[in-house]
């Protein structure tokens, strides 16, 4: 039983499995290719087993009771976040009862959050719903410097005007400080930590080109991140500019 | 003679002020709101400023006319389907077509314009402002 039911339900199996894996990389449980395989097989299995005892036995709960039993972490004592395995799985099931050639399948299957987004932004064929939904996953997956980069590639490609209202709304806040003048006027201990961080950013200022347009965006992110407290240790400013340099690199080179 | 084990200063640790001002972007940066002999009269008082006529229709068909307008003029303005809407107007260039203002207003919330919103006429109130920031790289596209 178990090997004809692998045997039909094999193609949706495999995109489920495919998406899952994707999907579970995001919170940090990656899976092996081999164990992948073995994930695919456990489910042909535990849903025969449920099938022999209740006949209308679904296979999405049966891929849900094997997917929990067949993660290596426990086994080598890593904490495994249950909320994160559930909506991995519900979403990948889904996923993997669309059409196989549909743009949310390839979309489900970029593991790196960043690309995803750019690629649902290039595909014009997804519905409002379908582009916020991807969108606002990405922006939340992301770290705060390449979230900037992309809430700002959102409003220079016209694909924000696609999103609904609040994803918009979240995104613009996080463009806001980019695209707008910022200013800091603040006293401090000297030589204090907050003072060095400072004495950072304007040292990672002062080696930008003044005369490329990235400057002054990178400019207002790190004054603008630096005011509202989100640069506390020296390493922040470095660590800030170098995702958000990267993040932009990607978004320019992914439309070149 | 012992020393003491803790050395007390008797100043306080010296402070020290951090300026900066950063520059806008390229881009344009643009200012809406009411001119200020617009009083707030509804829906039924902007359109008599707009049309120059008053309006006798009633309330619900002045706040249904004034959608379909601003709903209109919303497709026609050069601004892109949304932007990032600023509390910062500093070289903003104040737009002085009461339709374009009314129809940003009240597509706007305090963060973003979006065209296709549809317009919650109770933000077109004299006395708020909307800044619009287009960066350049959208405008070299249009």
């Amino acid at each position: 039983l178990a090997a004809r039911i692998r045997d039909s339900l094999s193609p949706t199996l495999a995109r489920y499995v495919r998406i899952l894996c994707a999907l579970l990389r995001q919170a940090d449980l990656v899976l092996s290719p081999r164990r992948a395989v073995m994930l695919l097989r456990n489910i042909a299995g535990v849903h025969a087993a449920r099938l022999l005892n209740a006949p209308d036995a679904d296979p999405a709960g049966s891929a849900f009771l094997a997917l929990r039993h067949s993660l290596p972490q426990r086994a080598t004592g890593e904490a495994v976040n249950e909320t994160s395995v559930l909506a991995a799985h519900k979403e990948a099931w889904t996923s993997a009862g669309i059409p196989e050639d549909g743009p949310m399948h390839v979309l489900m299957a970029e593991p790196d959050p960043l690309h995803r987004a750019l690629a649902a932004v290039r595909c014009a064929s997804l519905g409002k719903r379908e582009l916020s939904t991807v969108v606002s996953d990405c922006l939340a997956a992301l770290a705060p410097d390449a979230r900037h980069a992309l809430a700002a590639h959102l409003f220079e490609s016209d694909a924000a005007g696609r999103l609904v209202a609040a994803v918009a709304e979240q995104a613009a806040a996080w463009c806001a400080i980019t695209a707008t003048p910022q200013s800091l006027n603040e006293t401090v201990q000297a030589g204090g930590q907050r003072h060095r961080v400072w004495k950072r950013v304007l040292s990672l200022l002062a080696r930008l080109d003044p005369h490329d347009r990235e400057t002054p965006p990178a400019t207002n992110l790190l004054v603008g991140l630096f005011a509202s407290n989100e640069l506390m240790a020296e390493r922040d400013p470095d660590r800030v500019l170098g995702a958000w340099q990267a993040a932009r690199r990607d978004i320019a080179g992914a439309h070149s | 003679m012992s020393r003491p084990a803790l050395l007390h200063n008797s100043g306080a640790p010296s402070r020290t002020v951090i300026q900066h001002q950063t520059a806008a972007p390229a881009g344009r940066t643009l200012l809406f709101r009411l001119p200020p002999e617009i009083p707030n009269t509804g829906s039924e008082g902007l359109l008599a400023h707009l049309t120059g006529r008053s309006w006798t229709g009633g309330d619900a068909a002045a706040d249904a006319e004034l959608r379909r307008r601003v709903n209109e003029c919303a497709v026609q303005l050069a601004l892109p389907p949304a932007a990032v809407v600023t509390d910062t107007a500093d070289a903003a260039e104040l737009v002085d077509d009461l339709l374009a203002v009314c129809a940003v207003l009240a597509k706007s919330s305090d963060r973003v314009y979006l065209r296709d919103k549809e317009p919650n006429l109770a933000r077109i109130e004299p006395g708020r402002r909307v800044v619009v920031r287009l960066p350049q790289v959208l405008e070299e596209k249009q």
